[in-house]
């Protein structure tokens, strides 16, 4: 560290680092084996989303198009620059835009693109070049409506500014693309916008578009069950469909139909087949929630439906003021808490009327039975928070043994 | 070395990645905490760097000095958050005047919530020159090459890092590393 200690940048700087010392995480190398595995998995993701050039037609009948209506899927990402704008570069330097769509649920298209080419370098104010590389300001609209992109702040162009190569792949947080909703089945049009910044520092708007038609996918059943989800007396029928085709990324719907007659669709996000994981009243109301588990090659599920607000709802984590939370046991987020777990690293199970979840990924090299510490959710509403009670259990690494946890 | 398999997935363990992991994360999380300005951030950007050097971790235990390359890489990957998710971030483009005028530096530097939020109110880039050039203690040198740029580039970008946080801070006095860049 730094030696001069008369400093006063370095004494601040290490007063103020040392606030980082409060916050002990415990067993760090969960989080760390966790993320390893998904950077693996995200790299192999990766490399197909470049192989494959453009999914169609996967689950259901996704249909993509240039800027036609023609219901062949395009054969290249083909490259979409439209006209420039009156007062853009007539520099030919430009960024090429390629997308890649794919129908991920029955209202949900993953949206990944990729900006290459060249421009001029971006300045923040005249004579201020900016300090980082890529696209500054890309932008994902559906039918005209922005719902995704980066937003590179205030911008501009400064003639004579270096010439920079760019190559950057956007694929979302998971790899699945810019997550964009639709109603339902039919038409829609999907923009990609990226401006960038020619030689006589005029702004080049660069920018591509695709028309899609989503309909309605092949579904089967994979698992149902009844239960008195609303609370009126009478069973309610739950079941989960999936798609036939899922080479495109897994999904469930959840039918539930109720004894009034009244039907709902909670559209579920995970991979493989869905599968009931048990009843229990969560929220000590009375009524029954159900949870949802689904396995898939590498990584496990879980959701749970609850009947609230007069209809019924997949509920969600907590997550503390939007943001994401670290769980000072194992270094995980809440989102990944709940929402994605490895079936390898994690156990998820109902005891009574308990959700409980705890990592397990340090027991890995141990030859006997480990303490897990479990979590209990609490669901209040739709939201499930991790506020309840802790409690240690013990789990068998051995996966020809493997249980639930039970007291050691 | 060791492997053990559990539920059918195969684990490669290295003990000395392990051991690297607890002595250098204290260390490391601090440094995390000053490139981010956010515990929790700071928390995932660490992970992150050690899960990027979890798979080569028997070339980088060869270095010598891991650290230069956990460094690099937790740079690297804040650079890139920070660029995917720049329109979410808010950033602070001024910090509130303190009414009493140019305060002295030793009050202003103990007070880490200032700090912290002149620190945060930097632009990512100079922040980690800051941050690697007075805490660190790196030469430019090897700043630049942690932050994969030239040597004039860190020049620069610490002279204009350091300028706003005298500003955030409120002093005007002559800090280190000012007076050759």
């Amino acid at each position: 560290m730094n030696t001069e200690a008369r400093d006063p940048i370095f004494r601040g700087l290490d007063e103020l680092a040392g606030l980082a010392d409060d916050d002990h995480v415990t067993d760090r190398l969960a989080g760390i084996s966790r993320k390893a595995r998904t950077n693996r998995i995200r790299t192999r993701v990766a490399g197909a989303a470049a192989a494959a050039v453009v999914v169609a037609g996967a689950v259901g009948a996704l249909q993509l198009a240039g800027d036609d209506t023609n219901n062949e899927p395009a054969p290249a990402p083909s490259v979409g620059t439209e006209s420039p704008s009156p007062t853009a570069s007539a520099d030919p330097s430009a960024l090429t835009i390629d997308v890649t769509v794919s129908q991920l649920g029955r209202t949900t298209l993953g949206v990944v693109y990729r900006i290459h080419g060249t421009s001029h370098e971006w300045v923040y104010a005249p004579g201020e070049t900016s300090d980082i590389s890529g696209p500054k300001y890309t932008r994902v609209l559906l039918d005209g409506e922005e719902v995704g992109g980066s937003d590179g702040g205030d911008i501009q162009c400064e003639a004579g500014t270096p010439e920079l190569a760019f190559d950057e792949t956007w694929q979302g947080e998971d790899q699945r693309g810019v997550l964009v909703t639709v109603p339902g089945p039919g038409t829609y049009t999907i923009k990609i916008t990226a401006p960038s910044c020619g030689a006589d520092g005029k702004l080049v708007p660069n920018e591509v578009s695709r028309t899609v038609t989503v309909t309605e996918p092949d579904l089967v059943v994979a698992d149902q069950t009844s239960a008195d989800i609303d609370g009126d007396g009478r069973a309610d029928q739950v079941t989960l469909l999936t798609p036939v085709d899922q080479s495109q990324g897994g999904y469930a719907v959840a039918e539930v139909t109720r004894a009034s007659g009244e039907t709902t669709e909670v559209q579920i996000t995970g991979t493989g087949a869905p599968k009931v994981g048990g009843t229990a009243d969560l929220n000590d109301d009375g009524v029954p929630e159900v949870e949802i588990v689904s396995e898939g090659e590498n990584r496990s599920w879980w959701t749970v439906l609850t009947y609230t607000g007069g209809d019924v709802v997949a509920a969600r984590p907590i997550l503390s003021g939007g943001e994401w939370i670290i769980k000072p046991e194992t270094g995980a987020t809440a989102e990944e808490y709940a929402g994605s777990t490895y079936r390898d690293f994690q156990v998820t199970f109902l005891r009574g009327s308990q959700l409980m979840t705890g990592f397990v990924g340090h027991a890995w090299d141990q030859q006997s039975d480990a303490e897990v510490t479990l979590h209990v959710w609490g669901l209040e509403g739709a939201e499930l928070s991790l506020g309840g009670p802790k409690e240690t259990l013990c789990v068998t690494p051995d996966p020809a043994t493997w249980t639930d946890p039970a007291p050691c | 070395m060791n492997a053990q398999t559990l539920r059918g997935v195969t684990v490669v363990h290295q003990d000395s990645f392990e051991d690297y992991v607890r002595a250098s994360g204290p260390r490391l999380k601090r440094l995390a905490f000053l490139l981010t300005g956010d515990l929790n951030e700071a928390e995932d950007l660490l992970q992150s760097a050690y899960a990027k050097a979890m798979p080569h971790w028997s070339r980088i235990s060869g270095y010598d000095v891991p650290d230069a390359y956990m460094r690099r890489v937790m740079v690297s990957i804040r650079t890139s958050w920070w660029r995917r998710s720049r329109g979410r971030e808010t950033l602070v483009p001024e910090i509130p005047e303190r009414g009493a005028g140019p305060a002295s530096l030793t009050d202003a530097v103990v007070d880490s919530q200032v700090l912290l939020a002149a620190l945060r109110a930097l632009p990512d880039r100079q922040r980690a020159a800051v941050v690697l050039r007075h805490w660190c203690d790196l030469s430019e040198a090897e700043t630049a090459l942690t932050m994969g740029c030239s040597v004039g580039t860190v020049k620069s970008t610490t002279s204009k890092g350091l300028a706003r946080l005298r500003a955030g801070l409120a002093v005007n006095v002559p800090l280190k590393g000012e007076a050759s860049s």
